[in-house]
């Protein structure tokens, strides 16, 4: 790893892919949050960093010995995980909102304002590769089959060569819909985009065909998860709605709060799904059914997407605190409260947490015994 | 206004002492800072204080710095500012009520008030967190007071309250401060209002902070007060009649222009509607995206383009057509008031008209009204088709002195009795009183205070003129209905509830009084229904029932009917325009149901009644406190286009036999539903916390100032104060030293403290001064270049004492041990000065943008300074300053001004002029002289007085107002002879100059002014020199 100067960013590592590696939101394309290294309470604070400014939903990417967040105020922020040392940073317009995306040694940067609406940038080299200009970002960006997928704030959704960033296909969402949210990518590769006025849609990726398309009537503000073949859509009218991958038929909804209750985005582990919400729930449901299986009430509203690990769950809120309940039990395991809010969704392994939160921090937090085997 | 009083006030400061002056608000209006440079006194002084202390307060905190800063002036010199006084009537006993976000102040006898605004508060917080995603991590200062009277006493908001504040949220400290009125419905709605305000505010810091932006940006105030209003609760009936008015009178402003309309309450509701449209349009989430979105730009437009993804201008026309879509189709079918009513006073703001035939024969009606600035009782005589005979005539004059302090203008009905006694209501010191003023006598004939009432609203006589009903609010905060027995002098109450019954009108024949109360199933949305209260059983009957606001009852002369406005609520919740209606009584109900009782509402045992009601207007936007006289004819207020004016209805009986609307009530189906909003108990959700002063740091700020006579100055100042901002502490430090070794020598510090909590306010501190000085005013320094050293260290202390708003009395001392040195003059002195003045301070004077436009002001003061250990100074001092402002019509004022000075003794400084603060043909500070006298004489009036109107680009350029003056000047200031002249301080010889110029008012608050003339010396000798002059300020 060799540390640009200022304005620069190299990461010698980046391209090794490691299976523990995040190299987007959640570190996986389904974003079921599920992770696979376990955590023995109570953590103990390993570093924190102060990078200068906030972070937009998304989780911090891990990457080798690095880990990356984009920033609110444009930079991309590279920080040693052992020691929380500043490896690197650049500045890639005004705000990093949504999801970066690495692909093999390359980061793809959404931008919401700046000259450059997003860029490709080599990690190695240290150099931009290509950038477009046009609408603000808000979302996050995906691939799949070698096409670079995003959605803009003027609700405009595009397929770009990954390589070269010459645009593939594009259309506009016919509902007015804005792009506030990441897409998913399914199981088959293709991808599933939500509007904030509700309307999903399936695409192929490689032209932009859609392959069906639901109009849920619900604004969609926080980032769809994928499990097993069910879609799982947060919206901010309380209610939480699961579709078939399939086709997108509505396979259940459940009312989770009155109509101005905001939920977080998902986490699933099989039959269980984790969401929390503004008016201070966090929920475990099944997925298959939306039953509620047990519910914490809170003081603070929850902010933060859940990480599940295999006996734990783990979620931020915006009283500055961070929860770890046991999944079986319900009970809360463990808490500890930060220096601000916890916002963006955390990156776990082994045995490691990162956590985003206000004002501008990256927390490390770390089991103080061995952890348990990770599961598969 | 406050910026106004305390700008013009500290223009004084700067014409006596040459304070460099800027005021620049910081957010909306509720705090600021005032920011000051005194280099003529004696050493670099900077003053940065919240706006807060620029108010009748302002006089301790500037009079204590500037005492600090001149401690060679004596006392005498130093406090010469007028401003009126805000007078801590209660030592309020204050409390503390926590609850799980909020610390509640509130004081015991309100207690179960802050109770339920405990619970408004928690309530808001659950929806206000889902709503901006968003959760406080600090707990939230809450200031409750149970009556606007009350509110208007504290200290956490600049200036003066007027009537219709409903709260305020300061940034500074994060308080927010909210009155009762008497109406829980309002109290909540208020509470939440607030709380909009609390939590964009955080929200919005939080999203510039994330973004590494500078937190100073603000967002438009419509956006602010629009989507707190909206978030606040359904649109009511007051957004139904200012946007029906705003677009039936064409005053409706588009979304581009409403800088226009800047902080009116049309500016709220016209707000409050583009938030609705917003969110109907657009989505209700992008509302918060807008909050969200807030540092892409300091360009709200272009925040609401990218929010919409639509262009502005498409934003703004669709605004238009949704909102005139949904009033347009109406108006074919509406009534113009101005078309179908004769105007009887339609000039300024004019309400609660009432109506006397004298014993003469002579028919006038009497209505409170603001023609000029000051609200008054009005009298207009008519002719006998009620075509007025004259203009109207101040009968009481309101605001000019401390019993007819203020008038309730919007809020507070008159009663004449059949023998012409005028009962109508004023603030007077602590509380509200009823005034009697004999009609036929033309004297006031009684005034009636009650010691627990503090808000009064609307006397009504009975009959026979032994008992004036009316409504109160106590300092429980709610507000009651009581009789006053006059021969008796007994208060008895008739209601004791936490509903709010209000507008009491008596029966004529004395059985009955009517009044308005939200007693009703619907009162906690609310509405209010007509009800009338037995006056031989205490029963209170249902007139009207349902989802409707009616207001102001008032019987027919025969007593067969009740007129009054309502506003009624549709199946979609919309309220109509507030028509005048009239509910028939000529008969009783079958059997009455009965459906409270005092204090208890009982079980309604009775069969169904019904009662006919019929609509008689079917007006635009809206009518108020309509009143039916013996001659059959209908006097109300009208409202059209912004302005209220008095008009009258002829032959009111066929208007009710032929109505526009007619309904038959069914009183059986009002339900015996009492309702009460929740509270958080004390000892149950909420726990008693300790009242703590929480000293805390307001502002902190450092400056560093470059002058040709003092070099380079550096300073600091910290300002703390109290939760109630009532206990003030300042610290200056700073140092004039010019080469490091003079660092330490040259340090000058002063510690003081400001207590307002009482009715005196008490200011005292300590302080040491060391360096250069640059003083005209010394008497042995140097004429040309008056620079020495001088090092001090002493203490003052002031009272001042407010005998009314418009008076009060003050005394100083200060003790200052000096020691000065002119080397060029090779005078050495040291001395141990006492300073002690006594001063009296009048000012009744109405302030308008550009300056004082009314009233008179006036200071007197006398002082003795002597040198108690060397006896090297000994001198007294006289002061006066009179200045009065004689308005000649509506927009013209002469103001005359008459000033005297007189130093006399060993060592006497000297009192100095010249500049555009006084004699504005010679340079600042060119007279100087032991004793002086002055006088100027301004006409000010209009030239463009409304550029929104008359002259749009100015106004997009900033200017508020342009306004010209005609003025002469006349100066004369002199040593040992009066007329020994000495030519290099202007002294013996009368100066003066006459000229014209023009008052250019930017943003409100800034007022630049640009004299030319003539000058005038040699005792008025022609000198054939002209001058101009450029400066800014408020007029003398």
């Amino acid at each position: 790893m060799s540390v640009g100067g200022c304005g620069s960013l190299k990461v010698d590592t980046i391209s090794v892919v490691t299976q523990d590696d995040w190299r987007e939101d959640s570190g996986t394309p389904s974003r079921d949050r599920v992770v696979s290294t376990e955590f023995s309470f109570p953590l103990e604070k390993a570093w924190h960093i102060n990078v200068g400014a906030a972070f937009g939903p998304s989780s911090p990417l891990l990457v080798g010995p690095t880990l990356i967040v984009g920033t609110r105020r444009g930079d991309l922020y590279a920080v040693g995980t052992e020691r929380g040392e500043k490896v690197g940073s650049k500045r890639f317009g005004e705000a990093i909102e949504g999801n970066i995306l690495i692909e093999r040694e390359v980061v793809y940067i959404p931008s919401f304002t700046g000259k450059e609406n997003m860029t490709a940038y080599d990690l190695t080299e240290g150099k931009k590769l290509w950038a477009v200009q046009g609408v603000p970002f808000k979302a996050g960006l995906v691939s799949s089959k070698n096409v670079l997928v995003g959605v803009d704030i003027g609700g405009v959704i595009w397929g770009r060569n990954l390589t070269s960033g010459e645009e593939l296909w594009s259309f506009k969402m016919e509902d007015g819909s804005s792009g506030q949210t990441t897409p998913l990518v399914l199981a088959d590769g293709s991808i599933v985009v939500a509007g904030d006025q509700g309307l999903v849609i399936a695409l192929d990726p490689e032209n932009g065909t859609i392959l069906w398309s639901t109009a849920l009537d619900e604004p969609v503000y926080a980032s769809p998860s994928a499990s097993g073949d069910l879609i799982f859509v947060p919206t901010t009218t309380g209610v939480l709605l699961a579709l078939h991958q399939k086709n997108g038929l509505l396979i259940w909804h459940t009312r989770l709060g009155h109509d101005e209750v905001k939920l977080t985005s998902a986490g699933i582990d099989r039959q269980d799904l984790y969401v929390g919400t503004s008016d201070g729930q966090f929920l475990s449901l099944n997925a298959f059914t939306g039953e509620i299986q047990w519910r914490f009430d809170g003081p603070h509203s929850f902010s933060s997407p859940p990480l599940i690990t295999r006996k734990y769950v783990l979620v931020g809120t915006l009283g500055r605190k961070l929860y770890a309940f046991d999944r079986v039990t319900a009970r809360l395991t463990w808490e500890t409260e930060l220096d601000g809010r916890i916002k963006s969704a955390m990156a776990a392994r082994n045995g490691e947490l990162f956590v985003l939160a206000e004002p501008r921090h990256i927390y490390k937090f770390k089991s103080r015994e061995v952890p348990d085997e990770a599961i598969d | 206004m406050d910026g106004r009083i305390c700008s013009g006030d500290v223009s004084f400061y700067r014409e006596r002492y040459g304070l460099g002056i800027s005021f620049y608000p910081r957010g909306s209006g509720n705090a600021g800072v005032f920011s000051a440079w005194h280099r003529s006194g004696t050493y670099f002084l900077m003053i940065d204080v919240p706006v807060n202390c620029m108010t009748g307060q302002l006089k301790h905190l500037v009079t204590t710095l500037l005492v600090c800063a001149m401690p060679l002036c004596v006392v005498a010199q130093t406090s010469f500012h007028f401003g009126y006084n805000k007078i801590q009537y209660e030592d309020f006993d204050w409390k503390v009520m926590e609850t799980e976000h909020f610390d509640i102040y509130y004081y015991p006898e309100m207690l179960e008030l802050a109770e339920k605004g405990a619970f408004f508060a928690e309530e808001a917080y659950g929806e206000l967190q889902n709503r901006f995603n968003f959760s406080l991590n600090h707990r939230v200062p809450l200031i409750f007071y149970s009556s606007n009277l009350h509110f208007k006493q504290t200290n956490l908001t600049p200036g003066f309250i007027p009537d219709n504040v409903g709260g305020f949220f300061e940034f500074t400290k994060g308080r927010v401060v909210i009155p009762a009125n008497g109406n829980l419905h309002r109290f909540r709605r208020v509470v939440r209002h607030e709380l909009v305000h609390v939590f964009m505010f955080n929200k919005a810091s939080r999203v510039m902070l994330d973004h590494r932006k500078p937190r100073g940006r603000q967002m438009p105030l419509w956006f602010t007060e629009g989507l707190a209003e909206y978030w606040s609760g359904e649109p009511d009936h007051q957004h139904e009649l200012v946007l029906r008015d705003a677009l039936y009178s064409n005053q409706f402003v588009p979304m581009e222009s409403l800088f226009r309309i800047y902080g009116t309450f049309t500016m709220y509701k016209e707000g409050e509607a583009i938030c609705r449209f917003l969110a109907e349009t657009y989505g209700e989430d992008k509302l918060l995206q807008i909050v969200e979105n807030f540092w892409i730009s300091p360009n709200f437009s272009q925040i609401l383009e990218i929010t919409m993804q639509d262009s502005f201008a498409n934003i703004s026309h669709k605004f238009n057509v949704w909102l005139k879509m949904q009033y347009y189709p109406e108006l074919p079918d509406l009534e113009v008031p101005s078309i179908i009513a004769g105007g009887l006073s339609s000039k300024g703001f004019n309400a609660k008209p009432t109506f006397y035939r004298s014993a003469n024969g002579e028919r006038s009606v009497y209505f409170v009204g603001n023609h000029s600035g000051f609200s008054s009782v009005f009298k207009i005589d008519l002719d006998d088709d009620y075509r007025p005979l004259s203009k109207p005539e101040i009968l009481v004059e309101g605001g000019r002195n401390e019993k007819f302090e203020a008038f309730h203008l919007f809020e507070s009905r008159l009663s004449i009795s059949s023998g012409g006694k005028l009962a109508f209501v004023t603030q007077s010191g602590k509380n509200d009183v009823i005034h009697v003023y004999d009609l036929e006598k033309n004297r006031l004939e009684a005034t009636y205070r009650f010691e627990n009432l503090i808000a009064v609203y609307s006397p009504t006589w009975s009959p026979d003129a032994t008992r004036i009903a009316f409504a109160s609010i106590d300092e429980s905060g709610y507000s009651d209905l009581y009789v006053y027995h006059i021969e008796e002098q007994q208060l008895q109450r008739l209601t004791h509830d936490s509903y709010d019954d209000r507008d009491p009108s008596w029966s004529p024949d004395g059985t009955r009084i009517a009044f308005i109360s939200d007693r009703t199933p619907f009162g906690k949305e609310g509405s209010y229904n007509v009800f009338t209260y037995g006056v031989s059983d205490g029963r209170i009957q249902y007139v009207t029932h349902g989802k409707r606001v009616d207001f102001a009852p008032s019987w027919s002369p025969d007593g067969d009917w009740l007129i009054f406005s309502s506003s009624t609520q549709d199946s979609t919740g919309r309220f109509s325009a507030q028509d005048i209606w009239v509910a028939d009584m000529s008969y009783d109900l079958g059997i009455p149901p009965a459906l409270a009782s005092v204090g208890n509402m009982s079980a309604p045992d009775e069969p169904p009644a019904w009662r006919s009601l019929r609509r008689i207007t079917e007006v635009t936007s809206g009518t108020y406190d309509p009143v039916w006289t013996p001659d059959n004819r209908i006097l109300f207020t009208a409202i059209e286009g912004l302005q209220f004016s008095i008009r009258q209805l002829p032959n009111a009986d066929s208007l009710v036999a032929t109505p526009r609307f007619e309904e038959y009530t069914d009183l059986a189906q009002a339900e015996n539903a009492t309702w009460e909003y929740e509270s958080i108990k004390l000892g149950e959700g909420a726990h008693d916390g300790i009242f703590k002063k929480k000293i805390k740091l307001d502002l902190a700020q450092g400056a560093i100032s470059q002058s040709p006579v003092l070099g380079t100055t550096g300073g600091l100042v910290l300002a703390f104060s109290d939760i109630m901002s009532n206990d003030r502490f300042f610290i200056t430090l700073f140092n004039t030293g010019q080469i490091q070794g003079r660092f330490f020598q040259d340090i000058s510090l002063q510690l003081s403290r400001v207590q307002l909590h009482k009715r005196a306010n008490i200011s005292y501190g300590i302080y040491r001064y060391a360096g250069l000085r640059y003083d005209v005013s010394d008497p042995d320094a140097n004429i040309s270049i008056p620079r020495f050293r001088e090092t001090n260290y002493g203490g003052f202390g002031g009272v001042s004492y407010p005998i009314s708003k418009f008076r009060r009395i003050e005394f100083s001392t200060s003790l200052n041990w000096s020691q000065k040195q002119i080397v060029d003059q090779g005078i050495q002195r040291d001395a141990l000065l006492l300073s002690n003045s006594i001063s009296i301070v009048h000012d009744n004077a109405l302030y308008w943008i550009n300056g004082p436009i009314g009233g008179w002001r006036a200071r007197l003061m006398a002082a003795y300074t002597t040198d108690i250990w060397y006896s090297n100074v000994s001198y007294y001092s006289l002061f006066g300053d009179v200045r009065i402002y004689t308005r000649l019509s509506r927009g013209i004022t002469l103001a005359s001004r008459f000033m005297v000075g007189i130093n006399n003794g060993r060592e006497a400084r000297l009192w100095v002029m010249g500049g555009s603060w006084d004699l504005r043909s010679v340079g600042l500070f060119d007279i100087r002289g032991r004793k002086i006298w002055f006088t100027s004489q301004e006409l000010r009036f209009p030239v463009v007085p409304a550029p929104a109107i008359h002259a749009p680009l100015l106004e997009v350029l900033g200017v508020s107002y342009l306004g010209g003056a005609l003025f002469v000047d006349a100066a004369h200031a002199w040593n040992d002879g009066y007329n020994t002249v000495q030519p290099e301080i202007f002294a013996g010889e009368t100066i003066g100059a006459a000229g014209a110029g023009l008052r250019l008012n930017m943003f409100g608050v800034l007022v630049l002014r640009w004299d030319i003339g003539y000058r005038y010396r040699q005792t008025f000798k022609f000198s054939k020199r002209n001058f101009s002059r450029f400066f800014f300020g408020y007029n003398f």
